[in-house]
């Protein structure tokens, strides 16, 4: 959903005096139970910061060029090889998003009331996009090895559905949302489904749209680059290897690249954004 | 008369055509991108529907191999849904608390100096340009395996996404407030608390709730790296190829997914009512 803030007419609702001690001790409880479920415990984090600022004191300085880690795949493990990882996790992204919004259109249509009636088809596709969109890239991923074996393109599928679900709720929710007047007016004409969309919903919902589409577009980037540890292509690979092999110095040059990649995508895309809804801020939650 | 009106009509007409025929080649050349920009990614990821269709072969045969799930590690699963909640919480929260700091040195109408401002959203970018699971492989390399470093990896991610859509919400306060909390002899306390956390509230809630939806969603993975939380048992069961106890994680991790996100959206009706336009 978009939120925008307005102001308040209504007050929210309040707790009575004796629910807030309940809900009060419930809070309590439930954060002991996670101190103690995760092993959070702060004198270790006191006591063990000295390692870790050993640790990523020894990431220093980035080691980009002149790699000469003997990989058992790639002798020559240039800097170039790793630009091409880079380059493929873009390509990855790109398609990724681009297949998931084509079936994320064609899902929000039929799980959205307003345009679907029919019960069976709304209630059915709805569930479909919270299984889709309930289980992570990173499952999928390692579910689509299995289907199409190691390499990019299970990359591209893991992003591809994962997204389709996110979107086609999305959209869904957004498309429900809409000026009932619009869709009446357009659909009094004799439009069909298709004709509904092009024509009704998209110059009422584009901007809107594309404010998604480029949120999940530099989430899939980010997704992409981690696709690589579970063997689904893109730069994550090369960031295993250079772990795997305590070679700090690479590991922290390939996680710059990554970080240049997506904060040159995230300022790209708060540009395009900003064009789109003219500076508004929009919240996509 | 009549011939000029008409005249007029005429040339409205004609220049919202051509307005018409410039945003249609504007949008076509757009979509004409889009799709070159596909073609080229297709290529670079060896994409291929026929790869796709054969593998449906594999998957038939995957299937049969998973189902029906297996119940023989629900005694395991369970504690490591619990962990995955409590990475998430308190992920989540100490993400906040470290998220306030830096929003509000990021915020060009609190601080001064743009060379803070800037340093500070430099952090701001890192922590949130680094995804969960490259940090949650940080701390696991520099802490050891468990649940801790998956929690750190949560708290720095999640500081720097929220500090930069805080300080997106700080910055879009109404600047006459501002003005009125730095003028000398005013009640600070006062307005602060009653002018500008109003307007902050409502947003801020709703990032709130929203990365720790997110952060349930990231902490079923960071398992995947050695992190704790479900995902340890995922990578377990399908290195071990128990598929089907692997398709009973599956099926939790999405219980899980989907029972928060409701609960968490239930709550987040609950805290924030009608501050919040849907539109």
């Amino acid at each position: 959903m978009v939120n925008t803030p307005s102001p308040s007419n209504i007050a929210p609702a309040r707790w009575k005096p004796g629910q807030r001690g309940l809900i009060g001790a419930i809070i309590i409880a439930v954060y002991i139970i996670a101190f103690w479920q995760t092993e959070t415990d702060p004198v270790m984090l006191v006591l063990g910061l000295p390692d870790m600022v050993k640790f990523f004191g020894s990431m220093f300085p980035p080691h980009f060029f002149g790699w000469d880690q003997p990989y058992f795949y790639n002798k020559e493990s240039e800097f170039q090889y790793v630009l091409l990882a880079a380059l493929e996790t873009f390509q990855m992204a790109v398609l990724g998003t681009v297949i998931a919004v084509v079936f994320g259109f064609v899902l929000a249509m039929l799980a959205a009331r307003n345009i679907t009636p029919n019960v069976f088809i709304y209630h059915g596709v709805r569930t479909l996009c919270d299984g889709f969109r309930g289980i992570s890239e990173v499952v999928w991923a390692l579910l689509f090895v299995a289907m199409v074996g190691l390499g990019p393109f299970t990359g591209v599928l893991a992003l591809a559905v994962h997204n389709t679900g996110a979107l086609g709720k999305f959209f869904s929710e957004a498309i429900e949302a809409m000026d009932e007047g619009i869709l009446e007016s357009v659909e009094a004409s004799g439009a069909t489904r298709t004709q509904v969309f092009f024509h009704g919903i998209i110059p009422e919902l584009g901007t809107l749209f594309m404010s998604y589409i480029l949120y999940y577009f530099e989430h899939n980037l980010r997704q992409a680059m981690v696709l690589g540890i579970v063997g689904a292509g893109g730069i994550g690979i090369e960031l295993l290897l250079a772990m795997k092999y305590f070679n700090f110095n690479k590991a922290l040059s390939v996680i710059i690249i990554m970080l240049v990649m997506v904060v040159i995508t995230d300022r790209l895309s708060g540009m395009i954004r900003k064009r789109l809804v003219g500076g508004e801020l929009v919240v996509v939650t | 008369m009549a011939n000029t009106t008409i005249d007029q009509l005429d040339e409205l007409y004609y220049l919202r055509a051509s307005d018409r025929r410039k945003t249609q080649i504007k949008h076509a050349s757009i979509l004409v991108g889009i799709l070159a920009i596909s073609y080229w990614s297709a290529l670079g990821t060896e994409f291929s529907v026929a790869k796709f269709i054969n593998g449906l072969d594999n998957a038939y045969d995957f299937l049969d191999r998973s189902l029906p799930p297996s119940l023989e590690n629900a005694h395991r699963i369970l504690p490591r849904l619990t962990q995955t909640i409590g990475i998430a919480l308190l992920g989540t929260t100490f993400g906040i608390l470290l998220a306030f700091p830096l929003a509000f040195m990021a915020s060009r109408n609190i601080v001064k100096s743009a060379l803070i401002c800037q340093a500070v959203r430099l952090v701001i970018d890192a922590f949130r340009g680094i995804s969960e699971i490259v940090w949650a492989f940080l701390f696991v390399a520099a802490v050891g395996l468990g649940p801790f470093p998956g929690v750190m990896a949560l708290t720095i991610h999640n500081a720097g996404a929220l500090g930069k859509y805080f300080s997106e919400t700080i910055e879009g306060i109404d600047p006459g407030i501002m003005e009125a909390v730095a003028a000398p002899g005013s009640n600070q306390v006062k307005l602060i608390s009653r002018g500008i956390w109003p307007e902050l509230r409502p947003l801020f809630t709703n990032y709130m709730f929203y990365y720790f939806e997110a952060s349930v969603r990231a902490a079923t993975i960071l398992g995947v790296v050695g992190a704790g939380g479900i995902g340890l048992e995922f990578i377990l069961a399908i290195k071990h190829f128990k598929y089907p106890e692997a398709m009973t994680i599956v099926i939790s991790m999405w219980a899980l997914v989907t029972v928060v996100d409701r609960a968490s959206g239930y709550v987040r009706k609950r805290l924030l009512g009608s501050e919040l336009q849907r539109n």
